[in-house]
């Protein structure tokens, strides 16, 4: 691409996302995207940060201690890099301001350290934070959405801080490794016959010295802590945050009665009588790494000890800053849930939320988005007996309900929402996608015009025809096990007809409506037009003919010219017994060449490249990450959903990329490659051959030969269509050579610019 | 006689399920855009004790050689296929009436390739094709066979190596007695299996 088309670019997204994202008022509430230039942490390759880091070993320790650190180094340096640029981590928002104004506040007696640490914001519902060697903090959206005070908050940042100033993830790995050698000397010096690796032992010595650190840094924490004007009472209830974090950051009675309308309610078998009780997690932290929450209170209460209380305040900066950046963590988090297909989560946030924010069109819709996800997804969510609290509710109701049933229920509660917004492109993807759904398991008939309300006053007058059949008075425990199955599901029937089964009224305001005919029908056209065009085709076609003796693979045609090209990928594993198993020196290299490949590639068959690649950042790209955080979360749910189309959880956003850079196509490249250990076959070839003296040669190139699998994959996605294609999987034992690499790389162009 | 009408319906036959093919499976994408390569390469038989051109004596010894030197165009049909016009020069020798007669003869083949490790040029292939001897007043139209793997280096270079292999079109009994049915004999088993490798460019 052209330098200034380039700049044209970057400026219309930024114009855009910019707009989107910052007027943040929470009824038209849009995804957090990062802001400002992109920090040093992320730009460069981790080849680079790696080689700098082991210029620090100090010289003078023992050659295995060195050798350690530099494998420590290695490890840390290309996860945390790979983690920072995976789309996983905000920078700039007004959380992140937020946060660092703690930071400061807490480390205001300390600039040498507040100048070592970053502290970023981890798009992950886990409610957790944690610190690196290097001196990145992240803490979890999901923890912030929790948190009660910037109390709490500061807590969690002065325990990460002391992680930082001890270097703990550093001693960390060196234990673990003194452990592994004293484990293995142990073993060489043990003459039983029945010697064997204790596993567990292991385990918990490295458990054993991670507490301790943890210990450590509450204490350091602690000190930190004391220091500002941070109220010492709020400790116990950050311990509490922690003790309950399985749970979500509120409890509040599901409404039964939200999907009900005038044209439709849900029965009241639909819901539980009683939910299960919130229990006492236990609190045996033998096989973890963190200590029990009581013996962490125990251990700072007694550093605490008469420390006055006075003065000290939960709030320092501002109590109503903090309470903004907790909704804006808890919106964030509904739409990760949806991100994770935990549909049942997303809805009973969004419904919380909607408590405070009733107008809230975020809300709302994500409510239609995690019932649309309910409705399509073929997985099995969590059993509701395994949940706590009121969200058993929403558990349950989903797992009672039959699938037409959810059908129906969400398009009805999406239709009253257009009548809400009728604007909203989401809410429009959806319902044109639901009128499918339902089209593929309601025959259209079965749909009565009487208004529920209506019928049921009917039923209510005459309620003879519909009473619940008498019970019988065998003993259940004489049953057999299809009689107890047969009357389970009875019961279940039965239970939905009470009062009355409200499901085929639900559209009959709407049966006579001549677009919601031609909707259902579109809507039963677009399910046969599925059928004939898998989500994994970009367009119908023949990809392998038939040669009379074999199928052979003649390529596709698909006739792109503009695409936009992500990073590509390439993980270098050596799986041999002494392997030294991830290779990341290695991989980046080959990473950074597989992308010029495919540079080469395009140009050499004109297919136009929008480049959105990691290794080209530079501090200003900030849109082009946003633009690949976004279609990063996209094309995840797009491979977990693999078999059936999914609306992305941030399609809107995605559209705008699309539309913003003019083209609907993202393609990503990559390659496995193992190094294994040579197999019988080969062995067998080599003794074989070398039988003969003409064979020696052939024999002896067996034996030296490396043995490889090389899995090459490149694929192309239609943001807007929701469609995939597979351009090249090819699995090959054999190295990934530059003429392998570049044929494959070549090939991929070809098949996608062919017309 | 026969031969000669049975070659060039070989020949037509083998070029028209070539073009079928190609037509099949689709064109090819070439490497990195390239679609022409030339490839010359030196292929050698152990002579099993037999004569060669380099000896004079009857039992050629255990390392003595036979040669055969190849040039070879080639075309990029389809996205596994190539399709192969050679040239090789022969060298071998042959006893006749406890006399030794060298042999120098001329191989053309045209062979279709089908790559099964990669695709067209690299990796893995075996081909089949149309070959035929002619000098030392010998003409001996035959189906050539080969099993091979291709490298490519620096985006232009080809390094190549595999096995030749050939199977008489129809058996004809010929007379002991005649020189030149003695050389054909002699080529039959010759050409019968053949190490070779060489070098290659792509072209365009």
């Amino acid at each position: 691409m052209s330098f200034p088309l380039s700049k044209i670019l970057n400026t219309l997204l930024w114009l855009l996302l910019t707009q989107l994202c910052l007027a943040q008022n929470f009824d038209q509430y849009k995804l957090l995207s990062n802001r400002g230039p992109i920090p040093n942490s992320f730009l460069g390759t981790s080849t680079e940060k790696y080689h700098e880091a082991i210029k620090k070993i100090e010289p003078d320790i023992k050659a295995r201690q060195k050798k350690v650190k530099k494998r420590f180094y290695l490890q840390s340096h290309f996860s945390i890099g790979e983690f920072l640029i995976s789309g996983k981590v905000l920078f700039g928002t007004e959380l992140n301001e937020y946060i660092n104004q703690v930071a400061d506040k807490l480390l205001e007696h300390s600039p040498g350290l507040r100048g070592k640490v970053e502290i970023y914001i981890a798009r992950s519902t886990a409610v957790n934070a944690f610190a690196t060697n290097q001196g990145i903090i992240c803490i979890n959206m999901g923890l912030l959405a929790q948190l009660e005070n910037e109390a709490q908050l500061a807590f969690i940042l002065a325990h990460e801080l002391t992680h930082v100033q001890k270097s703990h993830s550093l001693k960390k790995y060196v234990e673990a490794d003194l452990i592994d050698q004293e484990t293995k000397k142990q073993q060489r010096n043990t003459r039983s016959p029945y010697r064997q690796i204790d596993y567990d032992e292991t385990i918990l010595s490295k458990c054993q010295y991670s507490k301790e650190l943890e210990f450590e840094a509450d204490q350091g924490g602690l000190e930190l802590y004391l220091k500002t004007g941070y109220s010492l009472e709020e400790l116990d209830g950050f311990f509490d945050v922690l003790k309950y974090a399985h749970l979500l950051f509120d409890e509040v009675p599901f409404n039964k009665k939200y999907f009900d309308s005038d044209y439709f309610a849900l029965p009241s078998g639909a819901f539980l009588d009683s939910i299960s009780a919130i229990k006492v997690p236990e609190e045996n932290d033998s096989l973890s790494t963190h200590p029990s929450t009581s013996k962490r209170i125990a251990q700072l209460k007694s550093k605490i000890g008469n420390e006055s209380n006075a003065e000290k305040q939960k709030f320092l900066i501002s109590e109503d800053t903090f309470n903004k950046v907790r909704k804006i963590a808890r919106f964030e988090l509904v739409n990760y849930y949806l991100h994770n297909f935990r549909y049942e989560d997303a809805m009973y946030t969004a419904h919380i939320l909607l408590q405070e924010e009733p107008n809230s069109e975020y809300l709302q819709v994500a409510i239609a988005q995690a019932l649309y996800g309910i409705c399509i997804s073929p997985n099995q969510s969590t059993d509701y007996k395994k949940i706590e609290g009121e969200l058993q509710q929403v558990y349950y109701l989903f797992q009672i309900l039959k699938n037409r049933e959810i059908a129906i229920l969400s398009l009805r509660h999406t239709l009253d929402l257009l009548a809400k917004f009728p604007e909203n492109k989401m809410l429009l993807k959806i319902e044109k996608e639901l009128f499918g759904r339902l089209g593929e398991l309601v025959e259209f008939k079965k749909f009565n015009n009487i208004k529920y309300i209506d019928a049921l006053a009917e039923w209510t007058a005459a309620p003879d025809s519909m009473q619940a059949a008498t019970s019988d008075d065998t003993d259940p425990a004489n049953e057999s096990k299809y009689k107890k199955i047969r009357e389970k599901r009875a019961e279940r029937d039965q239970k939905m007809k009470a009062p009355f089964y409200p499901f085929y009224y639900a559209f009959a305001d709407r049966l006579d409506s001549s677009s919601f005919i031609a909707a259902y029908d579109s809507g039963v056209a677009l399910i046969k037009v599925r059928k004939e065009e898998p989500k994994n085709h970009l367009k119908t076609r023949k990809k392998y003919v038939y040669m009379g003796f074999k199928y052979v693979n003649k390529g596709l045609e698909l006739n792109i010219d503009t695409t936009i090209v992500l990073s590509s990928e390439f993980s270098y594993i050596d799986v041999r017994k002494n392997g030294a198993g991830y290779m990341y020196l290695e991989s980046e290299k080959q990473q950074i060449k597989l992308y010029d490949r495919v540079d080469t590639s395009a140009a050499l068959l004109n297919v136009q490249l929008l480049h959105l690649n990691t290794q080209e950042l530079k501090a200003e790209d900030t849109e082009k990450l946003n633009a690949m955080m976004f279609i990063n979360d996209w094309i995840s749910e797009q491979t977990r959903a693999e078999d059936y189309y999914l609306i992305g959880s941030n399609q809107e956003m995605i559209d705008s990329i699309a539309s913003a850079y003019a083209c609907p196509y993202v393609m990503k490249t990559g390659v496995v490659l193992l190094r294994g250990e040579k197999t019988d076959g080969n062995i067998l070839l080599a003794s074989v051959a070398m039988m003969t003296i003409w064979g020696i040669p052939l024999g002896l190139y067996v034996l030296i030969k490396p043995s490889y699998q090389m899995l090459f994959y490149s694929v192309v996605y239609d943001l807007k269509n929701l469609r995939y294609e597979l351009l090249k999987y090819e699995i090959r034992g054999m190295q990934a050579s530059d003429a392998v690499l570049n044929y494959h790389t070549y090939d991929a162009f070809y098949q996608l610019s062919r017309p | 006689m026969k031969t000669i009408i049975f070659a060039p319906v070989f020949i037509l036959l083998f070029l028209w399920t070539s073009v079928l093919i190609a037509q099949g499976s689709g064109p090819g994408p070439g490497y990195m855009g390239k679609h022409y390569y030339f490839e010359a390469g030196f292929s050698a038989m152990p002579a099993f004790r037999g004569p060669t051109p380099r000896n004079n004596s009857i039992s050629g010894g255990t390392f003595a050689l036979n040669t055969r030197y190849q040039a070879r165009l080639g075309m990029i049909l389809a996205r596994f296929y190539t399709l192969n016009l050679e040239y090789d020069y022969l060298k071998t020798a042959v006893t006749f009436r406890n006399r030794l007669y060298g042999i120098n003869a001329h191989v053309v083949s045209l062979k279709m390739q089908y790559i099964f490790s990669t695709a067209a040029p690299i990796g893995g292939y075996y081909g089949f094709g149309i070959a035929t001897v002619f000098g030392s007043g010998v003409f001996y139209p035959h189906f050539a066979l080969e099993l091979g793997v291709r490298k490519i280096i620096k985006d232009r270079f080809i390094l190549y190596m595999g096995v030749d292999g050939n199977a008489p079109m129809y058996y004809a009994p010929f007379e002991d007695d005649k020189l030149n049915h003695a050389i054909q004999n002699r080529l039959v088993r010759n050409l019968a299996v053949y190490l070779k490798a060489g070098i290659g460019v792509l072209l365009f």
